[in-house]
């Protein structure tokens, strides 16, 4: 009798706890509703935004310092919140995740706002069927008072977000497991999850075979849910099917043939002050799907201080052009464009780079296809240099890449 | 949307991993992490990583050469910014709760010496990364609990870095702990075996030995 007590009284501990926390907030679920809710909420959370991490200084003692301190991770924060509303929750993942009542996806973001750090979450609840049963947007905005960001208000602007969203669902679904039961673990639609508004990364990819399959940098379509490639108005999902995170390369399958497809420079051999030309698809959330063509010459056969297989070359490029082809001069892929000088940071040192911008070598990307078994043809050994980089044929062989999480 | 929250802490963390400075004196230490025999590490002797950039707050700054003298990072550098591979190595600490006796025994403080007291206790947590074009490959960290009484008359330099001499004690001892887990390490052997797979056997940094440690 005296356990049962006890074990009362923690629970009352333990509402009243979550219920002080969510009123520090203010937040104010219906007075009616009884949470924790008898319901299992799946969470989807992008990739990138499960492992944010607040950093922020350390405050101890009667100092702060500048000694850093790190908080809960996103993922982290949203299971501790989530379990005040839902007596069970868990992440999302495409694969293992148990069965559940409500799959709920959040796409939350953080963005300053006339002085104001602005977080907005919007969501999508599922049934376990899934049919969608609610969307929506939950915002929470804070201004720097007294302390200024000496503290971790990332953390907090994160669980605030967090326990708003959660409390904007509960009080429209009211969940009960009896209108929530749990389903079957069944496969789930990825379109329906990720935030088709806005892709994660977005990038350039080029076919290398009549297969379907397609060059990309390996950083365009890391940790995506659906990958799109984008072309003249269409769109064609896409798998990645090898990549290698040191050569920065992978390779999609669209499993679509393509009598278009481009070849790769016999035994890669580069020539220094080559004409170039760069096809790309920058700036994607700005642009129209046409290709962007840019040119240059192939100004070094090497890259920065430690890397590997890259040379240098002019041609102008924006975000958005990695893993498109550098063309050369016979019309065959050179190199695949991968990263550029970071302009901003050289310009803190009163440096202003213009144009110096990166490839991996032919060599090393005919190295990666050959180890990944995946089919390519090379250029003609004795092919004429044009004057002028042909690209009327390349076009139709370069795309779009779009990676959404 | 979520490329401007990325942004936003990914800026936020290099700014702070560059700029720190704590000045405080460690006054007693207790480490939390085992200590490894150095003839462990010897096990990774056969991966020779190809050249590293390397990023690291203060504290982790100290740990440079003890890191590059060992065979696996002899070709660390602090000037590769093009390198693909990065070895990240920064500091955090999570203060103890200041409780009702440290609050008067800083109040004591300030009374009765005039002195701006800084009481601090916490775990601290020294945190290795190694990242590869963006990818995290490998986390480790190592943690311990240091608690400290330091008295600070002004914005002085702190060559501890907020770690204290006992603390930096500790701090260095984690290199072999962590060469001990990299050396157990198979993304790190992957990505040795990938690099030769490439750019073939590479090449020992100069007298740097290339035989396992018996």
């Amino acid at each position: 009798m005296r356990l049962r007590h006890e074990l009362v009284a923690g629970l009352v501990v333990l509402a009243a706890t979550a219920s002080t926390r969510l009123a520090a907030d203010g937040l104010t679920p219906p007075k009616d509703l009884v949470l924790p809710a008898n319901v299992a909420a799946a969470i989807y959370l992008p990739k990138q935004v499960r492992e944010f991490r607040s950093v922020f200084r350390s405050a101890s003692g009667f100092q702060t310092t500048d000694s850093v301190q790190l908080g809960n991770t996103f993922e982290e924060t949203t299971l501790e919140s989530a379990r005040h509303f839902f007596n069970t929750s868990f992440m999302y993942e495409a694969a293992g995740t148990p069965g559940y009542g409500l799959l709920i996806a959040m796409h939350p973001n953080v963005k300053s706002e006339d002085r104001q750090l602005v977080a907005t979450a919007h969501y999508a609840v599922f049934n376990s069927a899934g049919v969608s049963v609610l969307k929506g947007d939950s915002v929470v905005r804070w201004a720097p008072g007294f302390g200024g960001y000496n503290s971790d208000v990332m953390g907090r602007l994160t669980e605030q977000v967090i326990n708003r969203t959660l409390t904007d669902i509960v009080a429209q679904l009211r969940p009960t497991a009896d209108k929530f039961p749990t389903g079957e673990r069944t496969p789930f639609n990825p379109d329906l999850l990720v935030d088709k508004d806005h892709a994660a990364m977005s990038g350039t990819g080029f076919f290398v075979n009549s297969t379907g399959q397609l060059l990309t940098a390996a950083h365009v379509v890391r940790d995506c849910a659906v990958i799109e490639v984008r072309y003249g108005g269409n769109s064609l999902p896409a798998t990645v099917t090898a990549s290698s995170a040191l050569l920065d390369m992978a390779v999609l399958d669209t499993h679509v043939s393509s009598e278009h497809f481009l070849p790769l420079r016999h035994q890669g051999r580069l020539h220094l002050g080559e004409s170039v030309a760069n096809i790309g698809f920058p700036l994607q959330s700005l642009m129209t799907d046409a290709p962007t063509v840019t040119r240059g010459t192939l100004s070094s056969r090497a890259g920065l201080s430690g890397s590997l297989g890259q040379f240098q070359f002019s041609a102008p490029i924006q975000p958005g052009a990695s893993g498109g082809p550098v063309i050369g001069a016979r019309g065959d892929v050179v190199g695949v464009a991968v990263g550029t000088l970071n302009a901003e940071e050289l310009l803190k040192q009163g440096v202003l780079p213009q144009n110096v911008n990166f490839a991996l070598e032919a060599q090393y990307v005919q190295k990666f296809l050959q180890n990944k078994a995946v089919a390519f043809t090379e250029g003609a050994a004795d092919s004429n240099a044009s004057p002028e980089v042909p690209i009327d044929d390349v076009l139709p062989a370069v795309m779009g890449v779009r990676c959404y999480q | 949307m979520k490329r401007d929250l990325a942004g936003t802490v990914a800026s936020h963390v290099i700014v702070t991993l560059c700029l720190l400075s704590w000045p405080v004196v460690a006054e007693d230490t207790g480490s939390t992490a085992p200590t490894s025999p150095a003839s462990q590490v010897g096990a990774q002797a056969a991966v020779l990583l190809p050249t590293i950039s390397f990023r690291a707050d203060p504290s982790g700054n100290d740990l440079f050469d003890a890191l590059q003298s060992a065979h696996v990072f002899a070709h660390l550098s602090k000037e590769a910014p093009g390198s693909p591979i990065q070895l990240r190595i920064y500091h955090s600490v999570h203060p103890a709760h200041v409780d009702a006796k440290n609050f008067f025994s800083g109040l004591l403080s300030v009374g009765t010496l005039g002195l701006s007291p800084v009481i601090m206790s916490g775990e601290h947590t020294m945190h290795y990364e190694l990242y590869v074009n963006g990818q995290r490959i490998s986390r480790y960290e190592y943690s311990a609990k240091l608690s400290r009484n330091a008295y600070t008359y002004g914005k002085t330099a702190d060559a501890t870095h907020g770690l204290g001499p006992d603390g930096v004690v500790w701090a260095k001892s984690t290199v072999d702990l962590f060469l001990n887990d990299l050396a157990h390490d198979n993304s790190v052997r992957a990505l040795n075996d990938e690099y030769q797979v490439y750019f073939g056997p590479l090449a020992p940094a100069a007298g740097v030995a290339v035989t396992s440690q018996p």
